[in-house]
């Protein structure tokens, strides 16, 4: 389902070349859990985006859903990953403008889905996850556990056959980070495919598979 | 330099610029616009021989000790025509008193006036060649010890002074001309009663006393001078209003953008004042460079107006000290608020960043200034087409394609002397005008015999012009009816127009009255609206129109006209050769031809300031739009900054590049679109405002309202387009890292 082969991804900062990848070969089947881990920097994060299209790298092969992604043009590229993938950040990333029904539907609206139908969909997806009251609450009235349950709502309501989560529990208490990982499994269960960044060695052993990411490269997979 | 500092600094550069220009054209402006009031002589009357015939010898001695005593009498000068002998070159000269060149105001460009009892000369801008040369000027040899300044800027009266050589008044006989200089416009108007008694007591009815100034239609020329002083303060304002709401952009975006340096500078120990006082110290430093450079850009900018447009905007001193301290003020003015607000935040705040709802604020604030840029477009575009329009109502409603063919001269008259070349122009020069092959190139034409008379009635009486015509002369010259219909043939009908008949009845009903003219009686039967002032061709609203056919036969002392309309799609040149036909019929063809009078030719030195100042407010307003345009470039750029983690989110989400370039974009088109809008709205009511407060007959090209309209969108799309592709095209994973 994911295959990655040799990829390297060099960033730029001014002058320098700064290496986050330096040749991954990885395999992901449908259906699985898989937590990448490791140090600080290794290019977990960056491994997370270039799986999701993202970013593209700077060499090597991404093949998605057996489909190579260099050959995507930036529009089929933007309707693979709001139709087939979900996104789950650290950082929550929720539109500070938007309520929290309307940032459930943002994946919809880019589907052109009908007004009516993102609107019961996003209430419907906010009441999966909890929230169904906070519906008509912008973010910043919302807590940390709140505003991430939110996005995880975003994620999976476009039925997604990917979910990515980068360190989904890294801003959160443990009780917060419990029930997003339980609605993050539940996806699991109904066969999407899990890949999570963590540090949270608790978290990644509630994975199928652990991948390790050390210096730009897979340790272990 | 990022995009936004650079639009910044070329922003203030180019309101600087933009400042020292429009300010250096309207102090040239104003200046020149004075002049014409000036050069015409308020304070003068003309005293000359006119029309009625009778005793025509020199006023003599009398009349100069009647005059010494009026009051506000300043000094007398006199002119006297020595013509030029007919039917060979010959200097057109006039024996000038002693004061004449300073009563006239007329300045020399070389040397000084002659001296009395010196054989000396002074010659019009024309002969300047002749300065220090020796002439035989009617058998006398003079020599040329001075050169006047061009004469053709000050209108048509006195452009024919550029051909001729002035001598000192030796005595010599001739027909005299009298200029009363006094203290005061007022002074002079009081004196006309008095002079005109005079006159009427000493039986010397045959010279005409009247105000220098009604010569040169000082009045319109007054008019226009308030429209277009409205014009261009309005210009100016509006200049002064988008580089203020432009300069405010920038600020608040300057100060946005350092909000979490502030709240650093803060957290370890600036005071507000601190802040207050390194923002205003950094505003200055911005506005003395966008000063420095503002200068150089001005020259550029005055350079191709000049180019463009004939009209002098080079810096002037004063222009320049004014935009000095204007932008000054307005960069102070427009960085203290917003570094306010900055240093008012509180430390931690600030430094964590904030503030998500004043970049649409920011915006709200561009679009406003892009209203504003199409306001002052609108306006300029309808004080200038009202302006215009005025002075067509003024000088008579000739349309483009028409041209008259005036005789200064009466019908059957035979002299050459006149420097100008003018033939005394006849029924039969436009019955041979009409059996020639030029008149297939012609829709329409007239011809018009004009006849100076007294008229009185019931309310008053006058002295004006009877016009019989023959062919589409009301049409020709811009009369409209307004009561009634025009004069039919054979039944000794006439049409009187507005002003002549509130004048000699007191009213305007007066269809199927009488009024005795030419030695017989006249019926009205039309009553219509013409002209302001009398000039060539037009029919003015103080004169009488009939039908030639009815007088029978041309009566002593007609000067003819023609009018001619030609055909569309006939050139202009057709015009001319007219002239030269007209000329043939009458003498040699190496006399100067008729020359054709168009629309633009009357009152055409106010008229070249008017379109000198249109074509250059036309560019100023575009030149505004850009630094609106430029102002919205630098808030999308802003904007788009700062929501790039949010664009970022969306492209995760799914949004393609070219849906959020849409989304960036739409609402920005939608609201420039309202702002454009509502900007021409606006412009199109300050305009009506300021031309209805001057008393002038506004008017509006609505054709180009629409292209106008339309402009702020187009203008807000090329803004933003590359600060909005510039974000969307950021790969989403490096949009997000963004704070």
């Amino acid at each position: 389902m994911i295959e990655l082969q040799g990829v390297t991804k060099t960033y730029r900062k001014g002058r320098v070349e700064v290496p986050a990848l330096r040749g991954v070969d990885l395999c992901i089947e449908e259906g699985e859990h898989v937590a990448l881990v490791g140090p600080s920097g290794a290019g977990k994060s960056t491994l997370l985006y270039l799986i999701g299209l993202m970013e593209e790298p700077t060499s090597g092969s991404v093949r998605l859903f057996g489909e190579e992604t260099a050959r995507l043009t930036d529009a089929e590229r933007s309707r693979l990953r709001g139709r087939t993938i979900g996104f789950v950040f650290q950082a929550f990333n929720l539109v500070p403008q938007l309520k929290a029904w309307q940032n459930v539907a943002l994946p919809l609206h880019y589907q052109r889905r009908p007004r009516r139908e993102q609107r019961e969909r996003a209430l419907a997806m906010l009441e999966r996850v909890g929230l169904a009251d906070r519906a008509e609450h912008y973010p910043s009235e919302l807590s940390g556990g709140e505003e991430q349950r939110v996005a995880i709502a975003r994620a999976m309501v476009i039925e997604p056959r990917l979910i990515l989560a980068d360190e989904p529990t890294g801003n959160l208490d443990r009780a917060s980070g419990r029930v997003v990982l339980e609605l993050l499994e539940t996806a699991v269960e109904g066969g999407a495919t899990l890949v999570i960044v963590t540090h949270d060695p608790e978290v990644a052993a509630r994975a199928g598979r652990v991948v390790r990411v050390v210096d730009g490269r897979v340790a272990r997979g | 330099m990022k995009l936004r500092s650079a639009l910044s600094l070329a922003s203030t550069s180019l309101v600087a610029a933009l400042l020292i220009v429009s300010l250096a054209s309207y102090e040239r402006a104003l200046r020149r616009l004075d002049w014409l009031t000036e050069v015409a002589g308020r304070n003068v009357l003309l005293i000359r021989i006119g029309e009625g015939g009778g005793n025509l010898a020199p006023l003599g001695s009398d009349f100069l000790a009647f005059v010494s005593n009026l009051e506000g009498l300043v000094r007398v000068a006199s002119q006297v025509q020595g013509g030029r002998r007919p039917n060979a070159f010959d200097y057109y000269t006039l024996y000038v008193s002693e004061n004449y060149f300073q009563v006239r105001g007329f300045r020399f460009v070389a040397g000084r006036p002659p001296q009395p009892g010196r054989d000396e000369a002074v010659v019009g801008f024309g002969l300047r060649d002749l300065m220090g040369r020796k002439l035989v000027v009617k058998g006398t040899r003079v020599r040329v010890v001075g050169v006047l300044e061009s004469m053709s800027d000050r209108g048509w009266p006195d452009a024919p002074l550029d051909q001729v050589v002035f001598l000192a008044d030796r005595g010599v006989l001739g027909p005299t001309t009298y200029y009363l200089e006094f203290e005061s416009e007022r002074a002079a108007r009081a004196a006309l009663v008095p002079v005109r008694r005079w006159l009427r007591e000493h039986s010397r009815e045959g010279y005409r006393v009247q105000p220098l100034a009604s010569l040169y239609g000082l009045d319109l020329r007054r008019k226009l001078r308030d429209v277009l002083a409205g014009a261009i303060s309005w210009g100016v304002s509006a200049i002064v209003l988008v580089a203020g709401a432009n300069l405010a952009t920038f600020q608040l975006a300057r100060a946005l953008e350092r909000i979490r340096v502030l709240g650093i500078r803060r957290a370890v120990g600036a005071s507000r004042q601190d802040v207050l006082r390194e923002a205003l110290v950094s505003a200055t430093l911005w506005a003395l460079l966008g000063l420095t450079l503002g200068l150089p850009l001005a020259y550029a900018l005055a350079g191709w107006f000049g180019a463009r447009t004939g009209l002098d905007a080079r810096p002037t001193p004063v222009a320049f000290a004014s935009t000095a301290l204007g932008l000054l003020f307005l960069v102070l003015a427009s960085a203290y608020l917003p570094a306010r607000w900055a240093a008012d935040q509180p430390p931690a705040g600030a430094a964590r960043g904030m503030a998500a709802s004043l970049p649409q604020k920011r915006l709200g604030l561009a679009l406003a200034s892009l209203a504003l840029g199409m306001a002052a477009l609108v306006v300029q575009l309808g004080v200038s087409r009202s302006a215009d329009e005025h002075t067509r109502k003024l000088v008579g409603n000739l349309s483009s394609n028409t041209a008259v063919y005036s005789s200064f001269f009466f019908v059957g008259s035979r002299s050459l002397t006149d420097p100008r070349g003018v033939v005394p122009l006849d029924h039969g020069d436009y019955a041979a005008l009409l059996a020639s092959p030029l008149a297939a190139e012609l829709r329409a034409h007239a011809y018009v015999e004009a006849y100076g008379v007294p008229l009185g009635g019931p309310a008053g009486k006058t002295y004006t012009y009877v016009r019989a015509y023959e062919g589409a002369y009301p049409e020709l010259a811009g009369a409209r009816l307004i009561a009634g219909r025009w004069p039919r043939p054979g039944d000794n009908e006439a049409a009187i127009g507005q002003e002549l008949a509130e004048r000699l009845f007191g009213s305007t009903d007066v269809l199927g009255l009488e009024l005795p003219a030419l030695g017989r009686r006249w019926k009205l039967v039309g009553v219509y609206a013409g002209a302001g002032e009398a000039l060539p061709g037009n029919a003015a609203s103080d004169q009488l129109l009939l039908l030639r056919e009815d007088l029978g036969a041309t009566l002593p002392r007609a000067r003819g006209e023609i009018l001619v309309e030609k055909n569309p799609r006939a050139p202009k040149e057709i015009f001319a050769a007219i002239g030269r036909f007209l000329t043939a019929r009458h003498a040699s063809p190496e006399l100067a031809p008729v020359e054709p009078f168009t629309v633009n030719d009357l009152a055409p030195e106010v008229r070249a300031v008017l379109l000198e100042l249109t074509a250059a407010y036309r560019l100023l307003a575009a030149v505004i739009l850009l630094l609106a345009g430029a102002g919205l470039a630098a808030q999308t750029a802003m904007i788009a900054e700062l929501e790039t983690r949010t664009l970022g989110i969306r492209r995760a989400v799914g949004a393609s590049r070219g849906r959020l370039l849409f989304e960036l974009l739409m609402p920005l088109l939608q609201a420039s679109l309202l702002a454009g809008a509502l900007g021409a709205g606006a412009g199109v009511l300050v305009s009506y405002w300021v031309v209805r407060a001057q008393g002038a007959t506004w008017a509006f090209p609505w054709a180009s309202l629409t292209f106008i309209v339309l402009a702020a969108p187009l203008l807000a799309a090329l803004a933003a387009a590359l600060p909005a592709w510039r974000a969307v095209r950021r790969p989403p994973a490096e949009a997000m890292r963004m704070e």
